[in-house]
């Protein structure tokens, strides 16, 4: 009876595994779309508008068209070439599904394809870590639990919710998907799937800059295989077929290009080529020469290149020819970077990581980790090898950056899942052998038989399991609560509670977007910084001076200049690169911290470094930044302030007086703005987007024909020659 | 007639007298210099040197405290550069005198003036509110009972949003001393990175040849890995990075603070201690995963329950730790109260 039950459960279990599997992966598809049903369909935050902009001109215009696009819209009057500067793997991905779907006779609109793509594309993830998890372990249970750790990590849901349509998205499947294809390809040592995995490092290549993390960790786990004497054939064969085909087929992306063989990123999967060639004609010297004469050979060209190398590097550093960068020396000494590479520690996502954004990103994830690691070394094989590697160099990579948490979560979430499955499967083994330990509790000492493999007493067993289970639960629930409330909001639209607990939402944004796209001409140039500029070409479909590219700082520090500047320098410089409006963001009387002001030094530092009177302590009175009657004239006389400040004066506050700007806690300097430049065309309902048309300039003073005609006739008149005596005379 | 010549005569003594003083100025100054780079100031030294009339030099002064120097990350970091740029100036041969008169022929001091009772006149009629500052002082300047008449061009002060770049630092120096001088590293410190380089790969190679027959041993590799993981966890490059305290001080109360408040700061002991907490936690289940070797169902048992008790202490520890940095992190299982509004519907026609 029993067996037959086990049998009937084997049997079925293969339908399990794909019904908890398909669970999952709707799971990992619905814990993103709190955005939309909290919000609405939209696309998030910056660089998706960009996206969504180049794959609406796929879909209307076609690949041709769009790998040749030449973009006016942005950069003016410069542009941008968009086919050779972009990673088109999402857009393509995005305009095929959209195809398809038209050619199956569903009318989807391009831009929810768009928002459900990540969502849909962690799905996927999910498969590709069960596919892996189950490559390294063997164990379908541990790939189950990848599935489930991955499709909902707080990590990767940040960059993947509905709307966030951004590389990252796509590109994580495509990291894991190429990490599970590579260990097949080294445990068979088939070349077929070294060349599958090179097609999806291909498509990751395609889709996200990160691809420099795969072509330097798989060449780092041949490497550290070699040196451990785990060496083999199929090493060899799937590492020197995926290199050439993966290098080759990631030159076919115009933005990549030659990179491959000049950038430093790609360095490591050279040397390691070239370092297996000679291990492998070592090999060879080895067999024909014998043990002796090879140890010999090695050791005389080991001194010679590390004498060589002493000698190159200190003739080179003395002779000034070999010169440490930044970059190097933040390798050496991290605080480097801090003390004369400010701008490193001002950027939020490069910021390193502390242990709670480790917790609120990966949770309980990081406890269940380690004991991955330990199963992966102790009971090691190629892929568990890897994949503990894979582990350790993300660590340190995210430990570094926060932003590559990212890249950190997939290998934590497969580390846990051989942990914990190891250890249930240790625990449920009782249960399934209790007659065993039974036997083995109940009989006497002298008959004693040895203990059962796996045997636990059976409440440990289960209190075992109720703790894991309890955990595993604990951390869906911090999952969907962050998805929820960290990860969902779509930036351009924010929402926040009123005294009673209601929710007010704030489309300021959008309104203003909606205004510049139905009330100014179709050719009209706005300026703004460039942190809204892929926002107001895919919102407004307007010309922008600059974007969220950041590719040409000296345009960039213009937009500061003219900011930075008075009035009517500003309004001169505006009409020379032939602005029509000027877009600014003030949070001063909706607590919206995040405006133009509070980002008005750093527009200071940039224009700093390209136009010379540009000066920072200007704008700083005693080393400080205000905005009250303590300002220096220059930040009092700035375009930036008077665009931001213009009528405020007027406006009451609450409990406070008139023009009380409530992000920098301070009364305004200036209440009584007039502006002769500008002329004010908009202003948002909480007034957190202005928008400002730049005036025509003057007549110029010389040429004033009324009263030049009036001291000409006067003189006339002095002489006696009137019109009316000439037409006498 | 001869009190013309007499006036002619003093004014003669008392440009002599002036030339004489100069001179024996810059020889003191020189003869300072050649022992220091920086030459150490007191309040009666800075009068005569850098206040007073007559001199033919220039003299660039660092304001800073040796007592606060330790609280005082900006001033370790201006201080080391201004060393560099002392050093380079001198190494470069521009404290040696020459017979020209325009600021970029003079001779260039470095001076160094630390805050203490006898100074802090001087630094409140500079007007500081905060250190370090450095001021380039071309010619003498005059002063009343309350602050000195000084260029304040020539003044760099520290505030916010002030940043200490070396080569920012040595920008504002050259404009006002007139020259175009480069940093100059010492011999050490041209060689110390490279000597960084190969002590670490020497050590490297040190620790792969007395491990060699382990190197095959996977529990050594899950040592390292796990000394790599608990370090990572911890945020030390976070610490190292933002120049984190062991602990710090509650703003409120004064009293000594383990946990700094929100989730994008940390102390180092704080950082350690969650680590730890967090391996201790994965050390408790590899613990309770070993016991199936065990011959004796009791101390499986115990084991097993001690194990649970780590793993319990660890996660229960770790989420208040954040509970308690995060006041706003609050998860159920019930949906919030505002969840029930629903999508956003009435989104005021802008829907694109």
């Amino acid at each position: 009876m029993e067996s037959r039950v086990k049998g009937l459960l084997e049997s079925w279990s293969p339908v399990f595994r794909i019904i908890i599997l398909a669970m999952i992966c709707v799971l990992s598809v619905l814990i993103r779309v709190f955005s939309v049903i909290r919000f609405e369909s939209i696309i998030h935050e910056f660089d998706p508008w960009f996206n969504f902009r180049t794959t609406k001109y796929l879909t209307e215009r076609g690949v041709y068209a769009f790998w040749n696009w030449f973009d006016a819209e942005s950069w003016f009057p410069l542009g941008r070439a968009v086919g050779g500067t972009i990673y088109p793997g999402i857009m393509l991905t995005a305009g095929l599904i959209h195809s398809s779907l038209h050619t199956l006779g569903f009318p989807v609109d391009i831009r929810n394809v768009c928002v459900f793509l990540a969502p849909g594309f962690a799905a996927l993830t999910s498969l590709a870590g069960y596919f892996l998890t189950k490559e390294v372990t063997g164990r379908s249970e541990a790939g189950l639990y990848a599935a489930l750790f991955v499709g909902i990590v707080p990590s990767y849901i940040s960059r993947s919710v509905a709307g966030s349509y951004d590389n990252e998205g796509v590109a994580i499947f495509a990291l894991v998907f190429t990490f599970y294809l590579y260990i097949k390809s080294v445990n068979t040592g088939s070349l077929l799937w070294s060349a599958a995995a090179s097609l999806s490092f291909f498509y990751m290549v395609a889709a996200w800059g990160g691809y420099a993390f795969i072509i330097n960790i798989i060449p780092i786990f041949v490497v550290g295989s070699v040196l451990i004497g785990k060496f083999t054939t199929n090493l060899y064969v799937s590492y020197c077929s995926f290199y050439i085909l993966g290098s080759l087929l990631a030159m076919q992306i115009p933005f990549v290009g030659t990179q491959v063989v000049t950038s430093s990123e790609h360095l490591a999967s050279h040397a390691v080529f070239v370092f297996l060639q000679i291990y492998v004609l070592g090999d060879w010297i080895k067999e024909r020469a014998g043990e002796a004469k090879f140890k010999f050979l090695i050791k005389l060209l080991v001194t010679s290149a590390v004498s060589l190398v002493v000698v190159a590097s200190l003739y080179m550093t003395l002779s000034g020819k070999m010169k440490w960068s930044g970059r190097s020396m933040s390798l050496l000494d991290p605080t480097y970077a801090k003390k004369f590479i400010p701008i490193i520690a001002s950027v939020s996502e490069h910021q390193p990581t502390t242990w709670s954004s480790f917790f609120f990103d990966l949770h309980f994830l990081t406890v269940f980790a380690p004991v991955g690691l330990y199963f992966c070394l102790i009971e090691h094989n190629p892929g568990k090898l890897f994949v503990a590697g894979y582990g350790i160099l993300a660590v340190y990579f995210a430990c570094v950056m926060v932003r590559l948490l990212l890249v950190l979560a997939p290998a934590v979430c497969i580390l846990s899942a051989i942990g914990l499955s190891e250890t249930l499967h240790r625990f449920t083994r009782h249960i399934k052998n209790y007659k065993e330990w039974a036997v083995y509790l109940s009989s006497k000492p002298a008959d004693k038989k040895p203990k059962p493999e796996y045997g636990y007493p059976l409440e440990l067993a289960l209190i075992v399991i109720g703790l894991v289970g309890f955990m595993s639960i604990y951390y869906i629930n911090h999952c969907v609560w962050v998805a929820a409330e960290a990860y969902s909001s779509p930036t351009v639209i924010m929402a926040s509670k009123g005294y009673n607990g209601e929710r007010r939402i704030i489309d300021d944004y959008r309104e203003a977007y909606y205004w510049l796209r139905m009330n100014t001409a179709q050719d009209a140039r706005i300026m703004s910084w460039w942190d809204y500029g892929y926002q107001i070409t895919g919102f407004s479909n307007r010309t922008v001076m600059v974007d969220n590219n950041t590719w040409n700082n000296t345009h960039i520090a213009t937009m500061g200049m003219i900011f930075g500047s008075n009035e009517e320098v500003a309004a001169q410089n505006l009409r020379k690169i032939d602005a029509n409006y000027v877009l600014v963001i003030f949070g001063g009387l909706s607590y919206y911290s995040g405006d133009d002001i509070n980002k008005f030094l750093w527009m200071i530092r940039i224009a700093a470094g390209v136009f010379p009177q540009i000066k920072e302590e200007d704008y700083l009175n005693r080393g400080q930044y205000r905005i009250d009657s303590g300002m220096t004239e220059t930040m009092k006389n700035s375009l930036m302030y008077r665009l931001c400040y213009y009528r405020f004066g007027e406006v009451q506050g609450h409990n406070q007086g008139s023009g009380f700007d409530v992000v920098r806690h301070a009364e305004i300097g200036e209440k009584n703005i007039k502006l002769r430049q500008f002329r004010e065309v908009f202003t948002s309902e909480h007034w957190i987007v202005r928008i400002y048309k730049v005036l025509p300039e003057e007549n110029r003073d010389m040429i004033k024909p009324r009263s030049t005609y009036t001291s000409k006739n006067k003189e006339m008149k002095e002489a006696g020659l009137t019109k009316i005596n000439l037409s006498q005379n | 007639m001869v009190r013309l010549f007499l006036l002619i005569c003093c004014l003669g003594v008392m440009i002599k007298v002036q030339g004489q003083e100069q001179q024996t100025k810059v020889e003191t100054l020189l003869k300072l210099s050649k022992t220091n780079d920086v030459i150490r100031l007191t309040a009666e030294s800075f009068k005569k040197y850098v206040v007073e009339q007559s001199r033919q030099y220039i003299i660039i002064v660092f304001f800073s405290s040796r007592v606060y120097k330790s609280e005082c990350p900006s001033c370790q970091a201006l201080e080391q550069i201004f060393n560099e740029i002392a050093y380079s100036y001198k190494i470069l041969g521009h404290t040696k005198p020459k017979d020209q008169n325009e600021n970029k022929a003079k001779p260039v001091f470095f001076a160094y003036l630390d805050f203490s009772q006898e100074t802090q006149n001087i630094y409140q009629k500079f007007g500081f509110y905060n250190i370090p500052n450095i001021y380039v002082s071309t010619k003498s300047f005059t002063e009343d009972s309350a602050s000195y008449s000084i260029d304040r061009s020539k003044l760099w002060e520290y505030g916010n949003g002030r940043e200490i770049i070396s080569q920012k630092i040595l920008d504002f120096i050259n404009k006002n001393t007139e020259r175009d001088v480069k940093i100059q590293k010492s011999l050490i410190e041209t060689l110390l990175p490279l000597a960084i380089v190969f002590t670490i790969l020497s050590l490297i190679f040190a620790l792969v040849y007395f491990i060699k027959n382990n190197l095959n041993n996977p529990k050594l590799w899950w040592f390292g890995c796990s000394i790599i993981y608990f370090i990572c966890m911890a945020g030390v490059v976070y610490d190292i990075i933002h120049s984190s305290t062991l602990i710090g001080v509650d703003p409120e109360t004064g009293e000594d603070e383990f946990i700094a408040a929100g989730p994008r700061s940390q102390y180092v002991l704080e950082g350690f201690a969650m680590s730890f907490l967090i391996s201790l936690g994965g050390l408790g289940l590899i613990l309770l995963n070993s016991t199936a070797h065990y011959q004796n169902s009791w101390l499986m048992r115990l084991v097993g329950i001690f194990s649970l008790l780590l793993i319990y202490y660890s996660i229960y520890q770790i989420s208040f730790a954040y509970n308690y940095k995060s006041s706003w992190y609050t998860p159920s299982f019930d949906p919030p109260s505002h969840y029930i509004k629903g999508g956003l519907i009435a989104d005021q026609g802008n829907s694109f």
